[in-house]
């Protein structure tokens, strides 16, 4: 049964496929004006999406858009990226929308035709070239880009915030205590600085959830400034706290000292009290703030400074009466030598005054304090202490007070006893007015009548040693009333001195030319001493000094003769004339033949030195070695390979001396002033040339390895004329009777001895 | 006829004995070949046969026909090949024929035809005026004699042949099959011509509109000025005056 239907199915469709009509005429041309007017259709609406998108898809564009960023905020947070991506979307929207049309229109065209719609006839008519598919697009989209995104982003935006913020809720009093604290931590100076306080608005995100979440960037740019005004109303609020607390700190309290403990309650009463009050600034829902916690602890700062006030106000006050006078003298008195440097002494009065005196302000605030039972007088005494040792201000004030007061009192106490102290030096000094002459003359020659710095200079002075017997426990301004008043002796002895040896001079230019007409003349140069002797005593019997010293000193007396000495040979030597004898030893010489100095040595003019340091037991004879040398002989021996010196001794003889300073040996020979070839001969004799050789022949060339010879450099020889007895041609006729010697014992030992540098010194050191 | 329980129980060991070894029931009992043989061949050749009997049904054979007819559908058939000749419809058996320039037709004989064939759609005025023309019409075949008399002469010399209402039905009746035929052509060719017109149009010619009708008036009233008017039932086949 079931076969034969099927069969029969089988053979009726067989049948019937030669009876399929075929199309007509009319039927091609009804599907040709179905296909062309629904082309046109499609190609209407297709215009019409093009200019106006949103209208045909009735407002569609900008919700997809919206929808789109607020799906994917990471990846539309930028509105350069997030505007790509929105048109990739829409043009895949528009090119459903363009199927849709023309699936309509084909549709359509079915509908009106008689013949089916073949997909690849309908789809060359409607369907956009590639070519021309992407700047169709590009033209649809351009107004919804311009105009619709603007408001998708900017709604997108809107919800992004409204959602976040009907999720977040503003922080608690604990959270905002906890950070303030931080703050206030980090800046101690200035407590809730409004600037950091901005600075919260990572953690106010971070507690609110937003700072993880993808956000668009305008987005995320409300929610900060948001953050940041919420920030503002914060700092504005401890801004207030802070204000309403000084300002109760400040207000006129009573005058007692009070514990902390019970200032601190008032303030934070006061500022709660003006919290209540405020009815500015917060906007209803608005969250307002109990007293922060950094609040609260420069409260009891505050009640801190509020206690120690008595404090600050009895320092700055001051008028105190402990240390007292009598106690400071006693103290100054007991043990002036640790009393000596004023500034010291200052402050170990200052540390022993000190506990008395804290003690004295202490009793002197309690004094003040009412209301106070025994417990809270005494924790009032503590904590007045503890200010005092711990508070830095408070010590300083102290500090600068009691020194203050302590320099007040020991002022006169220390000139006081000064003036006792040097009174016995006073009365020294004044049996010493004016200095005498001979004290004069040796202190010009030890020290040039110098200004005395140290009181140890004093002290090694025997004619005021006696009156500096307790010097050594003296205040510092006894030492500089004792230096003081000896310097003004010694600046009016200075002064005569100089004054003199500036006499000395006018006189030599002034009488120049009458000497050389007095040499031309013959005179002698004792009769022009005296001459000029007088003419000097004439002329300083006017200085307002000549009651005091009315003689030349012995330094401005030896440079008269000096002076006398070298005119009068030069102007005899050039006047070839011999000199005038029978004046007395110190005039009587002989004429030596002097050669001229060679150019290569290099002479100096001979000044006459001091003699401060001569052995005064030196009275040996000529050619001897010397006993050891003081300090001042050493130093020279060792200026130069050989030093001489030459000194005046008793009568009008002259000594030398020869120090060999690498030979470590030396030599000493008197002769007679005046002497003569065989007197010259024994001095060079004297002065052991072989000695001479064999410390010039340390210095002398050395043969190289290649058997070269170095240069021969001239060895020192250093002459210290202190004598004004030996003239410069004698040093010279001296010099070169030793360079002949010297050559001899060269010659005859084989040495190659190098030249003399011969050098003259004034006053012991080099030129 | 229902089976016998017995039959059934049968039947139904059978299947299970076939599941068991694994070999599907099978639907059909004949094999394709069977069906092939056995099935589809006599169908089709009944089939076949009924066919050509319903063909053969449907037409008429040659009858044998009065004088008067055969003089009138003679005279009926010369003037209808004359209006065929006149109006050119035998020069376009097909639209090929018709000449375009561009979109249009531009072929002064398709003209002519389309507007000779205007009457066309008024087929009864038109058979009445060919059958006028018929009965006054005489051949010109050469000759003398009773064939190269109009109909209306024959009538006088022949009484009998007088078209009374019957015979008058008659020839209308033939000549309205030969305009029925004319009218179905000269559909055809315009039919031909407005879907040669759509093809040909380019994109956005004003002519094109998203309505089919609207389409069609456009082009049948271009058509109509340029000298190729349509016949109605072309031209209103969306309605008359759809813009």
């Amino acid at each position: 049964m079931k076969g034969w239907i099927v069969g029969l199915f089988l053979c009726v469709c067989t049948g019937l496929l030669p009876l399929s009509a075929q199309s007509t005429a009319k039927q091609e041309a009804k599907r040709a004006l179905a296909v062309r007017s629904a082309a046109e259709w499609v190609q209407e609406q297709q215009e019409l999406l093009r200019t106006d998108p949103e209208g045909i898809l009735s407002g569609k564009l900008e919700g997809i858009m919206q929808q789109t960023m607020l799906a994917d905020p990471g990846a539309h947070a930028e509105a350069g990226a997030s505007r790509k991506r929105t048109e990739a979307l829409l043009r895949e929207v528009l090119q459903q929308e363009l199927r849709r049309l023309e699936a309509e229109g084909r549709k359509r065209a079915e509908a009106h035709s008689p013949l089916p719609v073949e997909a690849e006839t309908w789809t060359r008519q409607v369907g956009l070239p590639d070519t021309e598919r992407d700047s169709w697009m590009g033209q649809t989209l351009e107004t919804p880009l311009r105009e619709a995104y603007p408001r998708a982003r900017a709604a997108a935006v809107d919800r992004q915030v409204r959602d976040l913020l009907e999720q977040t809720r503003p922080p608690d009093q604990a959270t905002v205590d906890a950070w303030l604290s931080s703050v206030s931590d980090e800046n101690p100076d200035s407590l809730l600085p409004r600037n950091k306080i901005l600075g919260l608005q990572a953690r106010l995100q971070q507690a609110q959830g937003v700072d993880q979440k993808p956000l668009l960037r305008e987005a995320r740019l409300q929610l900060d400034q948001q953050a940041e005004a919420f920030l503002h109303k914060l700092a504005d609020q401890a801004a207030f706290q802070q204000q309403a607390l000084k300002h109760a700190a400040a207000a006129p309290g009573a005058g007692a000292p009070v514990l902390a403990e019970a200032i601190r309650p008032a303030l934070l009463a006061a500022v709660q009290e003006a919290l209540a009050e405020d009815t500015t600034g917060l906007k209803p829902g608005e969250t307002r703030y109990d007293v922060f916690l950094p609040v609260q602890e420069d409260a009891s700062r505050f009640a801190d400074r509020l206690e120690r006030r008595a404090l600050m106000e009895a320092l700055e006050q001051g008028g105190w009466s402990v240390p007292d006078v009598r106690a400071v003298d006693a103290e100054l008195r007991r043990d002036p030598r640790r009393h000596a440097d004023p500034e010291k002494s200052l402050r170990q009065l200052a540390d022993h005054f000190r506990e008395p005196a804290q003690q004295a302000v202490l009793s002197g605030i309690l004094a003040r304090a009412e209301g106070l039972s025994a417990p809270e007088h005494d924790r009032l005494r503590e904590e007045l202490a503890r200010h005092l040792t711990e508070f830095p201000e408070a010590g300083k004030r102290f500090d600068e007070q009691l020194h203050a007061l302590l320099a007040e009192r020991t002022e006169p106490l220390r000139e006081t006893l000064s003036r006792e102290q040097v009174a016995p030096l006073m009365e020294r000094l004044e049996t010493i007015t004016p200095l005498p002459v001979r004290e004069v003359d040796r202190l010009y020659a030890e020290r040039e009548l110098r200004a005395y710095a140290e009181l140890q200079d004093l002290r090694a002075e025997d004619l005021l040693a006696p009156a500096l017997s307790t010097s050594d426990r003296w205040l510092q301004e006894a030492e500089h009333l004792a230096l003081k008043q000896t310097n003004v002796l010694l600046a009016d002895a200075e002064a005569a001195h100089r004054a003199q040896a500036e006499l000395l001079r006018r006189l030599e230019q002034d009488n120049l030319e009458a000497l050389k007409q007095e040499v031309e003349d013959g005179v002698s140069l004792g009769k022009i001493r005296r001459k000029w002797e007088k003419d000097f005593a004439s002329r300083w019997q006017s200085h307002p000094t000549a009651d005091s010293y009315p003689g030349l000193f012995a330094a401005n007396r030896r440079t008269l003769e000096k002076i006398l000495r070298q005119w009068y040979d030069r102007l005899v030597e050039a006047s070839a004339r011999p000199s005038v004898s029978g004046e007395g030893s110190a005039d009587s010489e002989q004429d030596i033949p002097v050669e001229e100095t060679p150019a290569d040595q290099q002479e100096v003019v001979i000044q006459e030195p001091e003699d401060t340091t001569r052995n005064a037991d030196a009275q040996e004879s000529a050619g001897s070695e010397g006993s050891s040398l003081d300090p001042e002989e050493l130093d020279f021996a060792r200026k130069a390979p050989v030093a001489l010196r030459v000194t005046d001794v008793d009568g009008d003889a002259i000594e030398l001396r020869v120090y060999y300073g690498e030979l470590e040996r030396h030599r000493r020979v008197r002769i007679p002033s005046g002497s003569g070839e065989e007197d010259m001969a024994a001095l060079i004799e004297g002065l052991d040339p072989g000695l001479w050789a064999e410390a010039f022949a340390r210095h002398s060339p050395k043969r190289g390895w290649l058997g070269t010879q170095s240069k021969a450099t001239p060895v020192p020889v250093l002459v210290w004329v202190e004598s004004r007895n030996v003239r410069y041609r004698t040093m010279i006729r001296m010099r070169e009777t030793l360079s002949r010697a010297l050559d001899a014992r060269a010659l005859e030992q084989g040495l190659v001895l190098p030249p003399m540098e011969w050098t003259a010194i004034s006053d012991g050191t080099e030129p | 006829m229902t089976d016998s329980p017995l039959q059934q129980e049968q039947s139904r060991l059978r299947k299970i004995s076939a599941l068991s070894r694994g070999r599907p029931e099978q639907v059909f009992q004949l094999s394709p070949n069977d069906v092939l043989v056995q099935i589809a061949l006599p169908l089709v050749l009944i089939l076949a046969i009924a066919t050509r009997l319903l063909m053969a049904s449907s037409q008429q054979g040659p009858a044998v026909m009065d004088l008067w007819q055969q003089y009138l559908i003679m005279r009926m058939d010369a003037v209808s090949d004359h209006w065929e000749r006149n109006a050119g419809l035998n020069q376009f058996p097909t639209a090929q024929r018709i000449q375009w320039d561009g979109p249009w037709p531009a072929d002064a004989a398709f003209a002519r035809l389309s507007q000779e064939s205007l009457p066309l759609s008024d087929p009864t005025t038109m058979a009445a005026a060919l059958l006028d023309q018929a009965l006054q019409y005489e051949p010109e075949d050469g000759g003398s004699g009773e064939a190269n008399l109009s109909y209306m002469d024959l009538v006088s010399h022949y009484p009998s042949m007088e078209l009374d209402a019957a015979r008058r039905q008659f020839a209308l009746s033939h000549l309205g099959k030969r305009i029925q035929r004319w009218h179905l052509q000269m559909e055809e060719l315009q039919w031909s011509v407005v879907a040669t017109c759509v093809a040909s149009l380019p994109a956005g010619d004003p002519h094109l509109a998203s309505d089919p009708g609207a389409q069609m008036h456009r082009l049948s009233r271009t058509l109509e000025e340029r000298g190729y008017p349509l016949l109605p039932s072309v031209r209103e086949e969306y309605g008359e005056g759809m813009e």
